[in-house]
C-alpha cells in the first residue's frame, strides 16, 4: 500500500531553521503539515539519552487519518551546540491501512521494519516519493513472550483505557511487547483510540493517552502527572 | 501598552492567565491554552503595581538564551543604574542554565520546541535612581524555530501571539555573523518579524496609519566575532538588513539599534560522538545593558 510520508527533523533551511517538517511527499499540503509539526519531537525529545534510543508513536491527525512514526537519533544537531538531532520518520495511513493488520499499529511497524522502512534517511531531499507499506503478512501476528504477570498487568491498563484514562508506564525498557499485549487485550473497535509513544517525554503538544517511560525518573514522573497522566509501575 | 492588572482576576477557585487572559483552574500547573506556568501567573499578580513585559525574541540559535540569561546575571548583581529581582524559583533557571554552561566551555543546548518545555522568566527591573520606573522581564526562553514557525503561520503557536501581544516593549535578536554573511535570509526573517509584530499591535492600536509607540531593540548578537556591526549597529543595519531597518524607520516611531557579545572568541572542538562543536573560550559580555537603558529611558 501507498501512503504519504514526511520527515520531522532539525536542519538549517532557507526559510526556517531548527526543528521543522524537513521533507513531505506530495499528498501533504501545507494545513497537514501544520498538523504534523505540531506533533513533532524536537531536541531531546527522548526520554533516553542512549544513541540508539527510539520512540514508536500512534496517533489521529484529523477527517480519519493517523500517524504511525518512529523517533530516533540522527547526526549532530545543525547548529554545533553539541546533542544530536531527533529525526522522526512520519507515515501518513488511512484507518483501513491499520485495520488490514488487525488494528494494531505494532504488527504494522514491525512488519514495515522488517522490510527496511522507518530508518533513518542517508540523506535528505525535500520532496519524498510515497511510503510503500507492506501488505499483511501472516507472520506478523506472533505471540510476544510475555511472563504471568505481564498478562493480567496489560488487562488492567487495557481497562484503565478503555475507560477513558491517560497513563503513564514506568520501569519500561523495553516496551514494544508489554504494548502489543495491551493491545491485544483491547477491543478491536477501541484499539484506534489508543494513542501512544514508547519512548518520548511527556508534553502538552503531544497528548498521548498512553506513555512508557524507562525507569522513574522524578522529572518525567512530574511532567506526566501534570499532565493528568496516572503513572503505572511495569511488573516484573 | 497592556499591562497585566492584579485587580481584575475571577472568583476565587481559578486563576486568570496573565499572558491570554484564559480563565483556569486554580490547581492547574499550566495555562491550558498558552501553557505559561500558574506560578507565572501567581509571581505576576504578587506585585503592588501592573507589570510591564519585555518580550526576547529571535530566530533559531540568534543567542537568545545565552542573552537572557547574561542578562539575568548581570542585573542581579546591578549595572549601570539598573538592578533586577528574580521573581519565584523559576526565574532563575535560565540563568543557572547559561551561566553553568559557560563555566564549563559550553554553549546552553538548544532549547526545545514544545511550549510547556520552555523556561520562563520574571525578572522586575528597576532603576536605582528613579523609584517609579520599573519593567518586568516576563518572556519564556523562546525555541526560535516556534517563532518562525509562527511568523509563517500565525497561530501555530498561540504563546507567542499571546506574549508579543502583552509585551511593550520588545527586543529582537539577530545574529550579526548571519546577517553579515548569509545572504539576505535574516534580512527576510526580520521584516517578518517586524511585519508580524506590528500586525499584533496594530489589532490594539485604534490609530490607523500612525506609526506604533511600542519601544522596539534591533539588538545584533555574537558581535565579537563581528567588529562592523559593533562599531556602528544602526549603519550595520542600513547596510545588511536594508528591509527590516526601512520596516523599522516606516513603522516604528521608536525604535534603536543596539549591538552585544557574550564569549569574546569562540574554538571549533570534536564532542565524544566525533561530532563538531562551538565551544566559548571565556565569558566577556559586551553591549548587554545597554539595550535595557535605552528601553528604560522610554518607558
Amino acid at each position: 500500500m501507498q501512503v504519504d510520508q514526511a520527515i520531522f527533523t532539525s536542519v538549517c533551511s532557507g526559510r526556517v531553521q531548527g526543528y521543522q517538517l524537513a521533507a513531505r511527499s506530495d499528498g501533504i499540503d501545507d494545513r497537514l503539515a501544520q498538523s504534523l509539526i505540531r506533533w513533532g519531537p524536537s531536541h531531546a525529545g527522548l526520554c533516553s539519552g542512549d544513541r540508539f534510543a527510539e520512540s514508536v508513536n500512534f496517533h489521529p491527525l484529523d477527517e480519519g487519518r493517523f500517524v504511525l512514526s518512529r523517533t530516533m537519533y540522527g547526526g549532530p544537531e545543525y547548529s554545533d551546540r553539541g546533542g544530536l538531532q531527533l529525526v522522526t520518520v512520519i507515515a501518513l495511513l488511512e484507518e483501513s491501512h491499520v485495520v488490514d493488520y488487525d488494528s494494531d499499529p505494532v504488527a504494522l511497524m514491525r512488519q514495515s521494519r522488517m522490510e527496511g522502512r522507518f530508518r533513518l534517511p542517508a540523506e535528505l531531499t525535500t520532496r519524498l516519493p510515497s511510503l510503500s507499506l507492506p501488505g499483511v503478512s501472516p507472520s506478523v501476528f506472533w505471540e510476544p513472550a510475555t511472563r504471568s504477570g505481564d498478562e493480567h498487568f496489560a488487562e488492567d491498563v487495557a481497562n484503565r483505557l478503555s475507560h477513558g484514562e491517560k497513563l503513564a508506564i514506568t520501569h519500561c525498557h523495553n516496551p514494544l511487547p508489554l504494548l502489543q499485549r495491551i493491545i491485544a487485550k483491547t477491543p478491536r473497535d477501541h484499539r484506534l483510540n489508543v494513542s501512544f509513544c514508547t519512548g518520548l517525554k511527556p508534553t502538552a503538544h503531544r497528548p498521548f493517552r498512553l506513555h512508557f517511560l524507562p525507569g522513574d525518573s522524578p522529572d518525567l514522573r512530574r511532567s506526566a502527572t501534570a499532565l493528568g497522566l496516572t503513572c503505572l509501575a511495569a511488573t516484573g | 501598552m497592556v499591562a497585566a492588572n492584579p485587580k481584575t482576576q475571577p472568583s476565587s477557585g481559578s486563576l486568570q492567565c496573565v499572558i491570554c487572559d484564559r480563565v483556569n483552574s486554580e490547581f492547574d500547573n499550566f495555562c491550558g491554552r498558552c501553557m505559561a506556568p500558574a506560578e507565572l501567573t501567581r509571581s505576576v499578580l504578587r506585585r503592588a503595581a501592573p507589570a510591564k513585559f519585555l518580550a526576547v525574541l529571535g530566530e533559531s540559535a540568534a543567542g537568545k538564551t545565552v542573552y537572557l540569561g547574561m542578562l539575568l546575571d548581570i542585573l542581579s548583581k546591578g549595572c549601570h543604574g539598573l538592578r533586577g529581582f528574580p521573581n519565584g524559583a523559576f526565574s532563575v533557571a535560565v540563568q543557572q542554565q547559561t551561566m553553568t554552561a559557560l563555566q564549563d566551555r559550553l554553549f546552553p543546548e538548544k532549547t526545545a520546541s514544545e511550549a510547556d518545555h520552555w523556561r520562563w522568566v520574571h525578572c522586575e527591573v528597576s532603576a536605582e535612581s528613579k523609584a517609579n520606573q520599573f519593567l518586568d522581564i516576563v518572556t519564556p526562553d523562546f525555541a526560535g524555530e516556534a517563532i518562525a514557525l509562527e511568523v509563517e503561520q500565525p497561530g501555530t503557536y498561540p504563546t507567542i501571539r499571546s506574549v508579543v501581544r502583552k509585551s511593550s516593549p520588545l527586543l529582537v535578536l539577530i545574529d550579526s555573523q548571519r546577517a553579515r554573511d548569509a545572504g539576505r535570509e535574516e534580512d527576510y526573517f526580520g521584516l517578518k518579524l517586524a511585519s508580524y509584530i506590528a500586525a499584533v499591535h496594530s489589532q490594539q492600536n485604534k490609530k490607523r496609519g500612525k506609526k506604533l509607540q511600542i519601544p522596539i531593540v534591533i539588538l545584533f548578537t555574537k558581535s565579537d566575532v563581528c567588529p562592523e556591526a559593533r562599531e556602528n549597529p544602526t549603519k550595520f543595519a542600513a547596510a545588511n538588513l536594508p528591509g527590516l531597518a526601512n520596516y523599522c524607520e516606516r513603522h516604528f516611531a521608536n525604535h534603536a539599534f543596539f549591538s552585544a557579545g557574550i564569549v569574546g572568541s569562540t574554538a571549533t572542538v570534536l564532542s565524544d560522538h566525533g561530532f563538531r562543536m562551538q565551544i566559548p573560550l571565556h565569558i566577556e559580555p559586551q553591549g548587554v545593558i545597554e539595550p535595557l537603558n535605552w528601553i528604560m529611558k522610554q518607558l
